[in-house]
Parts: C-alpha cells; sequence; structure tokens
C-alpha cells in the first residue's frame, strides 16, 4: 500500500471541497458562501478528472462557476438588502487571497503530480483510443436521444418560466401603443358641442 | 492508486449530507437552501461518476450530465420565484412565505 500522487491528490481535493461546501453554508455573507461553493465546484472538477470524466470536469466548470453560480451572485446584487459595509483591509486579511493560494497550490501539486508521472483523465493513454467525450456524444446522440430532446424540452420550459415571471410593466415609461393609435376612431378624438351664446359650455 | 470507489462514495456521502443539514438547518436567507441544493447536487455527480468509472462505462456520466442541465434548470426557476417573491414582500428568508398558511 504505497502512497501515490492519485491519493495524495483526492485526499487533498476531497479536504478542500468539504471545507468549501461547509463554508458554502456557514460563511455569514452570502457573497462569500457563494464563492465558497465556486471553490467546492472547482475542486469536484478536478476529482472527476481523477475519475477520468475529463468532459464532465470541464461542463461542471462552465455550467456551474459559469452559469449557475454566476447567476446567483447577480440576483444576490438585485437583492440589496445586506449591508455593504465596505471595509478597508488588508489585501493579505481578505479571504479572498487564501481562496486563490489555495487553488494556486493544488495546480502547482497537479502540475508536480504530471511531472513526477502521475497520469489521469485525458492524460491517462486509454487502449481504446477514444476519449471520454468522444464516448459520451456516441452513447449520448444514439441511446440516450430522447431524453436529450427531452432534456432541451425542460431547459427552454425553465427559461420561459424564469421570463414570465420576473416580466412586468413599468407604467412609468411612455412608449408609442402602436395598436391604440392606428385602432383609433374620430369620434374618441372630437367632440362637437352647441356653444349657446352668453352660457359656455362645461365639459 | 489505493483510492477506491470507497473513499468517492464517502465523500460524495458527505457532500450529500453537508447540503440536506444545510437545507434543514438554513431559514434565514432562501438563496442559502438553493446553495445546500447544489451542494447535494455536487454530491450525486460524484456518486454517478464514481460508479461509472467502477463499473467502466459511459452511463453515469450521462446521467450526471442530464443532472446537471436539471440543476441548471432548477436554480433558474428557483432565483426567479425568490426574485419574485422578494418583489412582492421585500423579504427574502424562508420563514417569511407563510401567506398560505394563514
Amino acid at each position: 500500500m504505497e502512497f501515490t500522487w492519485g491519493d495524495a491528490l483526492f485526499y487533498g481535493m476531497s479536504f478542500v471541497t468539504l471545507c468549501c461546501a461547509m463554508g458554502a453554508l456557514l460563511m455569514q455573507n452570502v457573497v462569500h458562501g457563494i464563492l465558497c461553493l465556486i471553490g467546492a465546484f472547482f475542486n469536484a472538477a478536478g476529482l472527476f478528472i481523477l475519475l477520468n470524466a475529463e468532459f464532465l470536469a470541464f461542463v461542471m466548470i462552465i455550467v456551474y462557476v459559469g452559469a449557475v453560480a454566476l447567476l446567483f451572485l447577480f440576483i444576490l446584487m438585485t437583492f440589496r438588502i445586506q449591508d455593504n459595509k465596505e471595509r478597508q483591509v488588508s489585501f493579505y486579511k481578505k479571504p479572498v487571497f487564501y481562496g486563490g493560494l489555495i487553488l494556486l497550490s493544488e495546480m502547482i501539486f497537479f502540475i508536480e503530480g504530471y511531472l513526477q508521472g502521475f497520469r489521469a483523465g485525458f492524460l491517462s493513454e486509454s487502449g481504446t483510443g477514444a476519449g471520454n467525450t468522444h464516448l459520451i456524444g456516441r452513447v449520448l446522440y444514439t441511446h440516450y436521444f430522447l431524453p436529450l430532446q427531452l432534456l432541451g424540452v425542460i431547459l427552454l420550459v425553465a427559461m420561459i418560466v424564469s421570463i414570465v415571471l420576473l416580466w412586468y410593466e413599468d407604467n412609468r415609461v411612455r412608449k408609442q401603443k402602436i395598436k391604440n393609435q392606428v385602432g383609433v376612431q374620430a369620434k374618441d378624438r372630437l367632440t362637437l358641442h352647441d356653444v349657446l351664446s352668453r352660457k359656455g359650455i362645461s365639459f | 492508486m489505493t483510492v477506491g470507489i470507497t473513499h468517492f462514495l464517502i465523500l460524495g456521502l458527505m457532500l450529500f449530507t453537508i447540503g440536506f443539514g444545510g437545507l434543514a438547518l438554513t431559514r434565514r436567507h432562501a438563496v442559502r437552501s438553493l446553495i445546500a441544493l447544489e451542494i447535494m447536487f455536487l454530491g450525486v455527480h460524484i456518486l454517478f461518476i464514481a460508479f461509472a468509472r467502477y463499473h467502466s462505462h459511459v452511463h453515469g456520466q450521462i446521467i450526471s450530465l442530464f443532472i446537471l442541465a436539471v440543476a441548471a434548470a432548477e436554480a433558474a426557476i428557483g432565483l426567479a420565484l425568490l426574485v419574485a417573491f422578494f418583489r412582492t414582500s421585500q423579504k427574502m428568508g424562508l420563514k417569511d412565505m407563510t401567506e398560505l398558511k394563514e
């Protein structure tokens, strides 16, 4: 039972993933929690590469970090209920600095492992010659074709629901309503009054 | 590599449990329950991919891909609901969503 680079990478990244997951739920500031969530996703992507699932690792980073976590951040910024006390702290006291330091050291660790001869994911020599992405594509577009189409429908429904839920008409904005303009008739605009002498009219 | 499937399963279950605990315990901020849900999804991802590697076929990874897309849809709809709720009530805790109870 020798302790290899794969073990070291697994234990390091799983430890950071668990810490980030705990931090995402325990941080006082929700924005910091979301940054912790991003850290957890990055480390989970590294674990996926250890499991020879590099396509999912990259999709994880693109979809979760690039879309979902960013969506969380944008939504939190629209709420505007947190007290944004911008305290002047030293750069070395910011937690983001240490998060970046941990990610950087993990990358250096990965590269060092590669130089020492450790191979995982797409770096490993697979006998078939077909990469992970190739395999997924071959099965996804044949065997799972109908579920894939249904997935597209689900995403479309999600998009429509989000737009409909957040759509609102702002009455303060003046804009041209062409339907009303075209459909107007003379009697809506012009009224004729018989003005009697010395009586006047009121309207 | 002496790390086997058991280690990955334990990791996935720990993540799932952390997410579940967070989902059960947070009531103050509704975004945090969505974060807890994402962590639970992450645990399930790790389980599926570990099983796919263990059985050395690709179906687990495809299920994981489907979970990812559905999770993205769920996050979008959940956040849209939260924003709609915040617009009407100016609150965003799960505790404040009690209109139908009363």
